[in-house]
Protein backbone atom coordinates (compact mmCIF):
# COMPACT_ATOMS: atom_id res chain seq x y z
CA UNK A 1 0.00 0.00 0.00
CA UNK A 2 1.44 3.37 -0.79
CA UNK A 3 0.54 6.66 0.33
CA UNK A 4 -1.00 7.32 -3.06
CA UNK A 5 -3.22 4.64 -2.86
CA UNK A 6 -4.68 5.97 0.43
CA UNK A 7 -5.36 9.49 -1.26
CA UNK A 8 -7.05 7.65 -4.26
CA UNK A 9 -9.65 5.80 -1.51
CA UNK A 10 -10.35 8.80 0.08
CA UNK A 11 -10.84 10.65 -3.50
CA UNK A 12 -12.50 7.28 -4.51
CA UNK A 13 -14.74 7.10 -1.25
CA UNK A 14 -15.75 10.46 -0.39
CA UNK A 15 -14.81 12.50 -3.43
CA UNK A 16 -12.38 14.37 -1.01
CA UNK A 17 -9.35 15.90 -3.05
CA UNK A 18 -6.78 16.93 -0.25
CA UNK A 19 -3.56 19.03 -0.42
CA UNK A 20 -2.02 17.27 2.60
CA UNK A 21 -0.09 14.78 2.75
CA UNK A 22 -0.12 11.05 4.06
CA UNK A 23 3.08 9.61 5.62
CA UNK A 24 3.35 5.66 6.96
CA UNK A 25 4.00 5.21 9.86
CA UNK A 26 2.15 2.09 11.09
CA UNK A 27 -1.29 4.25 10.27
CA UNK A 28 -1.13 6.88 7.24
CA UNK A 29 -0.94 10.12 8.88
CA UNK A 30 -2.42 13.50 7.57
CA UNK A 31 0.33 16.46 7.64
CA UNK A 32 2.08 18.93 5.70
CA UNK A 33 6.13 17.92 6.06
CA UNK A 34 6.56 14.57 7.68
CA UNK A 35 10.42 13.62 9.10
CA UNK A 36 11.29 10.47 10.50
CA UNK A 37 12.60 12.39 14.03
CA UNK A 38 9.19 13.81 14.75
CA UNK A 39 7.29 11.34 17.19
CA UNK A 40 4.06 11.96 15.22
CA UNK A 41 3.31 14.06 11.94
CA UNK A 42 0.15 15.72 11.67
CA UNK A 43 -2.75 13.49 12.81
CA UNK A 44 -3.84 9.90 12.20
CA UNK A 45 -5.94 9.75 9.41
CA UNK A 46 -6.35 6.32 8.01
CA UNK A 47 -6.02 2.74 9.10
CA UNK A 48 -5.28 -0.30 7.09
CA UNK A 49 -7.78 -2.89 8.51
CA UNK A 50 -7.83 -6.78 7.39
CA UNK A 51 -10.95 -5.51 5.40
CA UNK A 52 -9.74 -2.63 3.30
CA UNK A 53 -9.26 1.49 4.86
CA UNK A 54 -10.79 3.01 7.32
CA UNK A 55 -10.42 6.63 8.10
CA UNK A 56 -10.43 7.68 11.46
CA UNK A 57 -13.34 9.75 13.01
CA UNK A 58 -10.95 13.04 13.76
CA UNK A 59 -10.10 13.01 10.10
CA UNK A 60 -13.10 12.74 8.69
CA UNK A 61 -14.39 15.66 10.86
CA UNK A 62 -11.23 17.64 8.99
CA UNK A 63 -11.92 17.07 6.23
CA UNK A 64 -16.20 17.57 6.67
CA UNK A 65 -16.10 20.44 4.25
CA UNK A 66 -14.64 18.21 1.19
CA UNK A 67 -17.02 15.14 1.66
CA UNK A 68 -19.38 14.70 -1.30
CA UNK A 69 -19.97 10.84 -1.25
CA UNK A 70 -21.09 8.32 1.56
CA UNK A 71 -22.14 11.16 3.78
CA UNK A 72 -25.10 10.12 6.17
CA UNK A 73 -26.50 12.43 8.03
CA UNK A 74 -28.15 11.49 10.92
CA UNK A 75 -30.66 12.99 13.74
CA UNK A 76 -30.14 13.30 17.31
CA UNK A 77 -32.25 9.96 17.91
CA UNK A 78 -30.44 8.33 15.49
CA UNK A 79 -26.86 9.79 16.46
CA UNK A 80 -27.74 8.79 20.02
CA UNK A 81 -28.51 5.23 19.12
CA UNK A 82 -25.28 4.89 17.22
CA UNK A 83 -23.68 5.66 20.05
CA UNK A 84 -25.02 2.69 22.25
CA UNK A 85 -24.24 0.67 19.73
CA UNK A 86 -27.39 -0.02 17.93
CA UNK A 87 -27.91 0.05 14.28
CA UNK A 88 -30.08 2.24 11.79
CA UNK A 89 -31.62 1.82 8.61
CA UNK A 90 -29.94 3.01 5.29
CA UNK A 91 -30.07 2.32 1.86
CA UNK A 92 -28.70 3.33 -1.45
CA UNK A 93 -24.87 2.90 -0.23
CA UNK A 94 -21.88 1.01 -1.27
CA UNK A 95 -20.73 -1.41 1.54
CA UNK A 96 -17.75 0.85 3.17
CA UNK A 97 -17.12 3.40 5.77
CA UNK A 98 -19.10 6.46 5.83
CA UNK A 99 -19.06 10.05 7.34
CA UNK A 100 -21.98 10.65 10.06
CA UNK A 101 -23.12 14.23 10.19
CA UNK A 102 -25.46 15.57 12.89
CA UNK A 103 -26.80 19.55 12.47
CA UNK A 104 -24.50 19.63 9.22
CA UNK A 105 -21.40 18.51 11.53
CA UNK A 106 -19.27 16.09 10.97
CA UNK A 107 -19.73 13.54 14.07
CA UNK A 108 -17.24 10.67 12.59
CA UNK A 109 -16.87 7.05 10.84
CA UNK A 110 -19.59 4.74 10.34
CA UNK A 111 -19.96 1.37 8.10
CA UNK A 112 -22.53 0.63 6.02
CA UNK A 113 -23.92 -2.99 5.01
CA UNK A 114 -26.95 -4.88 3.93
CA UNK A 115 -28.92 -1.54 4.45
CA UNK A 116 -27.67 -0.68 8.23
CA UNK A 117 -25.13 1.66 9.01
CA UNK A 118 -23.13 1.52 12.31
CA UNK A 119 -21.08 3.71 14.42
CA UNK A 120 -17.20 3.49 14.14
CA UNK A 121 -16.60 6.41 16.74
CA UNK A 122 -14.61 5.24 19.59
CA UNK A 123 -16.32 3.85 22.10
CA UNK A 124 -14.63 5.60 25.01
CA UNK A 125 -14.98 9.31 22.79
CA UNK A 126 -18.62 7.98 21.97
CA UNK A 127 -19.75 7.94 25.19
CA UNK A 128 -18.08 11.78 25.79
CA UNK A 129 -20.57 12.63 22.86
CA UNK A 130 -23.38 11.12 24.50
CA UNK A 131 -22.87 12.78 27.30
CA UNK A 132 -22.32 16.36 25.29
CA UNK A 133 -25.35 16.18 23.38
CA UNK B 1 1.47 37.96 46.94
CA UNK B 2 2.19 40.85 49.89
CA UNK B 3 5.62 41.00 47.90
CA UNK B 4 4.49 42.12 45.22
CA UNK B 5 2.19 45.08 46.43
CA UNK B 6 5.44 47.64 45.64
CA UNK B 7 5.41 46.21 42.09
CA UNK B 8 1.50 45.71 40.89
CA UNK B 9 -0.06 49.14 40.56
CA UNK B 10 -3.59 49.64 42.05
CA UNK B 11 -2.89 46.55 44.06
CA UNK B 12 -6.60 46.43 45.62
CA UNK B 13 -7.97 45.38 42.35
CA UNK B 14 -4.94 42.84 41.94
CA UNK B 15 -6.19 41.84 45.51
CA UNK B 16 -9.82 41.62 44.39
CA UNK B 17 -9.95 39.86 41.40
CA UNK B 18 -7.85 37.13 42.49
CA UNK B 19 -10.21 36.20 45.30
CA UNK B 20 -12.60 36.12 42.69
CA UNK B 21 -14.22 33.03 40.80
CA UNK B 22 -12.00 32.68 37.40
CA UNK B 23 -13.93 33.46 34.31
CA UNK B 24 -14.09 30.64 31.83
CA UNK B 25 -12.77 31.59 28.18
CA UNK B 26 -12.76 29.99 25.21
CA UNK B 27 -10.87 30.12 21.67
CA UNK B 28 -12.40 29.59 18.30
CA UNK B 29 -10.82 26.98 16.12
CA UNK B 30 -11.22 27.49 12.96
CA UNK B 31 -9.59 24.65 11.45
CA UNK B 32 -13.20 23.01 12.64
CA UNK B 33 -15.70 25.80 13.77
CA UNK B 34 -18.97 25.66 11.35
CA UNK B 35 -20.03 29.35 10.01
CA UNK B 36 -22.62 29.27 12.85
CA UNK B 37 -19.98 28.28 15.50
CA UNK B 38 -21.33 31.66 17.32
CA UNK B 39 -25.19 31.22 17.29
CA UNK B 40 -24.28 27.09 18.42
CA UNK B 41 -22.39 28.45 20.84
CA UNK B 42 -24.63 30.99 22.36
CA UNK B 43 -27.12 27.69 22.39
CA UNK B 44 -25.24 26.29 25.28
CA UNK B 45 -23.53 28.95 27.27
CA UNK B 46 -23.76 33.10 27.66
CA UNK B 47 -21.47 34.56 25.87
CA UNK B 48 -19.08 37.51 25.48
CA UNK B 49 -16.56 38.09 23.06
CA UNK B 50 -13.23 39.56 24.46
CA UNK B 51 -13.04 43.31 23.43
CA UNK B 52 -9.47 41.98 21.69
CA UNK B 53 -9.64 39.08 20.25
CA UNK B 54 -12.83 38.37 18.40
CA UNK B 55 -11.44 34.28 19.02
CA UNK B 56 -11.90 34.53 22.35
CA UNK B 57 -15.30 34.19 24.38
CA UNK B 58 -16.27 34.55 27.96
CA UNK B 59 -18.40 32.13 29.25
CA UNK B 60 -20.62 33.69 32.12
CA UNK B 61 -20.91 31.96 35.17
CA UNK B 62 -19.87 28.86 33.65
CA UNK B 63 -17.98 25.86 35.68
CA UNK B 64 -17.45 23.43 32.95
CA UNK B 65 -16.66 24.81 29.08
CA UNK B 66 -15.60 21.66 27.93
CA UNK B 67 -19.15 19.65 28.24
CA UNK B 68 -20.58 20.62 24.99
CA UNK B 69 -20.63 18.89 21.13
CA UNK B 70 -18.72 22.12 20.11
CA UNK B 71 -15.76 21.21 22.24
CA UNK B 72 -15.81 17.60 21.93
CA UNK B 73 -15.57 18.17 18.05
CA UNK B 74 -12.80 20.15 18.49
CA UNK B 75 -14.50 23.46 17.59
CA UNK B 76 -13.26 25.66 20.37
CA UNK B 77 -10.27 25.30 23.03
CA UNK B 78 -10.70 26.40 26.84
CA UNK B 79 -7.95 28.77 27.50
CA UNK B 80 -7.10 31.60 29.89
CA UNK B 81 -7.59 34.86 27.87
CA UNK B 82 -4.49 35.99 29.06
CA UNK B 83 -2.90 32.36 27.70
CA UNK B 84 -3.59 33.52 23.81
CA UNK B 85 -1.65 36.68 23.83
CA UNK B 86 1.68 35.39 23.62
CA UNK B 87 0.79 33.67 20.30
CA UNK B 88 -1.06 36.93 19.34
CA UNK B 89 2.10 38.61 20.14
CA UNK B 90 4.44 35.97 18.00
CA UNK B 91 1.85 36.63 15.26
CA UNK B 92 2.28 33.66 13.01
CA UNK B 93 1.37 33.58 9.07
CA UNK B 94 0.38 31.00 6.84
CA UNK B 95 3.30 29.78 5.53
CA UNK B 96 5.63 29.84 8.55
CA UNK B 97 7.67 27.21 10.36
CA UNK B 98 7.13 27.93 13.87
CA UNK B 99 8.81 25.87 17.08
CA UNK B 100 6.78 25.91 20.16
CA UNK B 101 9.63 24.35 22.51
CA UNK B 102 7.75 23.51 25.62
CA UNK B 103 3.77 22.53 24.36
CA UNK B 104 1.81 20.71 26.53
CA UNK B 105 -0.84 20.70 26.81
CA UNK B 106 -1.19 22.27 23.14
CA UNK B 107 -2.84 25.11 23.78
CA UNK B 108 -0.78 27.34 21.81
CA UNK B 109 0.16 24.71 19.92
CA UNK B 110 -2.80 24.59 18.12
CA UNK B 111 -3.55 28.21 18.06
CA UNK B 112 -0.42 28.38 15.80
CA UNK B 113 -2.04 25.99 13.75
CA UNK B 114 -5.13 27.85 13.70
CA UNK B 115 -3.68 31.10 12.74
CA UNK B 116 -1.31 29.70 9.73
CA UNK B 117 -5.02 27.99 8.64
CA UNK B 118 -2.86 24.64 8.77
CA UNK B 119 -0.34 25.87 5.72
CA UNK B 120 3.34 25.59 6.75
CA UNK B 121 4.75 23.29 9.14
CA UNK B 122 4.51 23.60 13.68
CA UNK B 123 7.10 21.55 15.45
CA UNK B 124 5.57 21.19 19.15
CA UNK B 125 7.78 19.86 21.45
CA UNK B 126 7.45 18.52 24.60
CA UNK B 127 9.86 17.31 27.60
CA UNK B 128 7.51 15.21 29.67
CA UNK B 129 6.10 11.48 28.31
CA UNK B 130 3.25 11.66 30.09
CA UNK B 131 2.05 15.78 28.88
CA UNK B 132 2.86 14.23 25.55
CA UNK B 133 -0.56 12.64 25.83
CA UNK B 134 -2.88 15.54 26.58
CA UNK B 135 -0.65 17.24 23.33
CA UNK B 136 -1.64 14.90 20.84
CA UNK B 137 -5.23 14.35 22.28
CA UNK B 138 -5.67 18.70 21.75
CA UNK B 139 -3.55 18.18 18.11
CA UNK B 140 -6.21 15.68 17.05
CA UNK B 141 -9.43 17.17 18.55
CA UNK B 142 -8.88 20.54 17.03
CA UNK B 143 -7.69 19.16 13.50
CA UNK B 144 -4.06 20.78 13.86
CA UNK B 145 -2.44 18.15 10.47
CA UNK B 146 0.29 21.00 10.76
CA UNK B 147 1.66 20.09 14.27
CA UNK B 148 4.69 17.38 14.25
CA UNK B 149 5.09 16.13 17.84
CA UNK B 150 8.63 15.83 19.03
CA UNK B 151 9.41 14.61 22.83
CA UNK B 152 12.45 15.96 23.59
CA UNK B 153 14.24 18.36 26.36
CA UNK B 154 14.15 21.37 24.58
CA UNK B 155 17.77 22.36 25.31
CA UNK B 156 18.76 19.36 23.47
CA UNK B 157 16.63 20.03 19.65
CA UNK B 158 19.28 19.68 17.26
CA UNK B 159 20.03 22.28 15.32
CA UNK B 160 19.94 21.41 12.12
CA UNK B 161 16.66 22.98 11.30
CA UNK B 162 15.56 26.41 11.62
CA UNK B 163 12.56 28.58 11.69
CA UNK B 164 10.45 31.68 11.07
CA UNK B 165 9.49 31.50 14.69
CA UNK B 166 9.84 30.32 18.04
CA UNK B 167 7.79 30.31 21.30
CA UNK B 168 9.23 29.59 24.36
CA UNK B 169 6.28 29.49 26.71
CA UNK B 170 8.28 28.38 29.62
CA UNK B 171 8.20 26.15 32.75
CA UNK B 172 7.63 28.53 35.30
CA UNK B 173 6.07 29.23 38.75
CA UNK B 174 2.73 29.53 37.90
CA UNK B 175 2.35 32.19 40.47
CA UNK B 176 -0.45 34.02 37.35
CA UNK B 177 -3.01 31.36 37.93
CA UNK B 178 -2.07 30.13 41.74
CA UNK B 179 -2.81 33.90 43.05
CA UNK B 180 -6.68 32.21 42.56
CA UNK B 181 -6.01 29.13 44.03
CA UNK B 182 -6.16 29.49 48.32
CA UNK B 183 -4.41 25.84 48.44
CA UNK B 184 -1.69 26.67 46.29
CA UNK B 185 1.59 28.15 47.45
CA UNK B 186 3.98 31.00 45.75
CA UNK B 187 7.10 29.68 44.59
CA UNK B 188 9.94 31.11 47.03
CA UNK B 189 12.48 33.56 45.99
CA UNK B 190 14.87 30.88 45.85
CA UNK B 191 12.98 28.37 43.47
CA UNK B 192 12.17 31.28 41.26
CA UNK B 193 15.63 31.70 40.33
CA UNK B 194 16.56 28.23 39.82
CA UNK B 195 13.73 28.13 37.76
CA UNK B 196 15.37 31.06 36.17
CA UNK B 197 18.35 29.42 34.96
CA UNK B 198 16.34 26.98 33.12
CA UNK B 199 14.28 29.45 31.34
CA UNK B 200 17.42 31.50 30.10
CA UNK B 201 18.87 28.07 28.48
CA UNK B 202 15.77 27.16 26.68
CA UNK B 203 15.77 31.12 25.37
CA UNK B 204 19.10 31.15 24.36
CA UNK B 205 18.43 27.54 22.61
CA UNK B 206 15.63 29.29 20.89
CA UNK B 207 18.16 32.31 19.39
CA UNK B 208 19.66 29.28 17.93
CA UNK B 209 17.06 27.14 16.25
CA UNK B 210 15.63 30.81 14.57
CA UNK B 211 16.53 32.47 11.31
CA UNK B 212 18.05 35.78 11.00
CA UNK B 213 15.69 38.55 11.29
CA UNK B 214 13.50 35.57 12.70
CA UNK B 215 11.53 36.03 15.85
CA UNK B 216 11.45 34.50 19.62
CA UNK B 217 8.50 35.06 21.77
CA UNK B 218 8.95 34.48 25.59
CA UNK B 219 6.14 33.99 27.64
CA UNK B 220 5.35 32.80 31.26
CA UNK B 221 2.74 32.79 34.09
CA UNK B 222 4.30 33.96 36.95
CA UNK B 223 4.80 37.38 38.42
CA UNK B 224 8.68 36.88 40.02
CA UNK B 225 10.67 39.38 38.31
CA UNK B 226 13.85 36.29 38.64
CA UNK B 227 11.69 34.42 36.35
CA UNK B 228 10.73 37.28 33.70
CA UNK B 229 12.92 40.56 33.52
CA UNK B 230 15.73 38.89 35.39
CA UNK B 231 15.87 36.73 32.26
CA UNK B 232 15.22 38.65 29.60
CA UNK B 233 17.91 40.95 30.87
CA UNK B 234 20.01 38.31 30.97
CA UNK B 235 19.70 37.11 27.71
CA UNK B 236 20.06 40.55 25.73
CA UNK B 237 23.61 40.71 27.72
CA UNK B 238 25.00 37.54 26.07
CA UNK B 239 23.17 37.45 22.72
CA UNK B 240 23.04 39.14 19.26
CA UNK B 241 19.16 39.91 19.90
CA UNK B 242 16.84 42.91 20.27
CA UNK B 243 13.82 43.82 22.34
CA UNK B 244 10.61 44.94 20.24
CA UNK B 245 8.12 46.75 22.08
CA UNK B 246 4.95 45.18 22.08
CA UNK B 247 1.54 46.89 21.88
CA UNK B 248 -1.85 45.61 23.07
CA UNK B 249 -5.21 46.53 22.54
CA UNK B 250 -6.23 46.18 26.59
CA UNK B 251 -4.93 47.57 29.74
CA UNK B 252 -1.78 46.24 31.03
CA UNK B 253 1.26 47.26 32.58
CA UNK B 254 5.13 47.41 30.87
CA UNK B 255 7.66 45.27 32.17
CA UNK B 256 9.79 46.30 35.00
CA UNK B 257 12.95 48.21 34.79
CA UNK B 258 14.50 46.98 38.50
CA UNK B 259 13.19 45.25 41.59
CA UNK B 260 14.75 44.92 44.65
CA UNK B 261 18.15 44.90 44.15
CA UNK B 262 18.48 44.26 40.74
CA UNK B 263 18.25 46.81 37.62
CA UNK B 264 17.19 45.11 34.50
CA UNK B 265 17.14 48.13 32.58
CA UNK B 266 15.27 50.70 30.66
CA UNK B 267 14.71 48.23 27.57
CA UNK B 268 12.28 46.47 29.57
CA UNK B 269 9.39 48.48 29.18
CA UNK B 270 9.20 47.07 25.92
CA UNK B 271 8.23 43.63 27.21
CA UNK B 272 4.61 43.37 29.05
CA UNK B 273 3.04 42.58 32.41
CA UNK B 274 -0.70 41.02 32.47
CA UNK B 275 -2.38 41.17 35.77
CA UNK B 276 -5.38 39.18 36.95
CA UNK B 277 -7.61 42.73 37.26
CA UNK B 278 -6.33 43.67 33.56
CA UNK B 279 -9.05 41.37 31.41
CA UNK B 280 -10.45 39.13 34.89
CA UNK B 281 -8.16 36.30 33.83
CA UNK B 282 -4.28 34.99 35.11
CA UNK B 283 -1.15 36.68 34.90
CA UNK B 284 1.48 36.64 32.08
CA UNK B 285 4.35 38.54 31.31
CA UNK B 286 5.36 38.40 27.66
CA UNK B 287 8.63 39.54 25.74
CA UNK B 288 9.24 39.47 21.72
CA UNK B 289 12.86 39.17 20.62
CA UNK B 290 14.38 40.02 17.13
CA UNK B 291 17.18 37.87 16.61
Amino acid sequence: MQSSDVREYVKERFSAELDGEFYYNGDYWYCREPEERYETNGIRAVRDMDIGLKPTSYFLQLIQDEIEKNRVDVSREELEALLTGDMIEYSGLEKGYVALFFEDRCIGCGFYMDELISSRVPEGRGKELSKAL
Amino acid sequence: MNKYRGIIPNFEAFQEECQKEPISTVRRNDIKARKDFEEKLAEDFEIEKASWNDKVYRLKDEKKPGKSMLHWRGEYYVQEESASVPVTVLNPRPGDHVLDMCAAPGGKTTQIADRIDNKGLVVANEVSDQRMKSLHANIYRTGAYSVNALNEDGRMIPEDREFDKVLVDAPCSGEGNNCRREDEEMASEQESKGLADLQLELLEKAFNLVKDDGVVVYSTCTFSPFENEYVVSQALEGNDVKLESIDLDFQHERGLESYQDSEFGREMSKTVRIYPHHIESGGMYVAKFRC
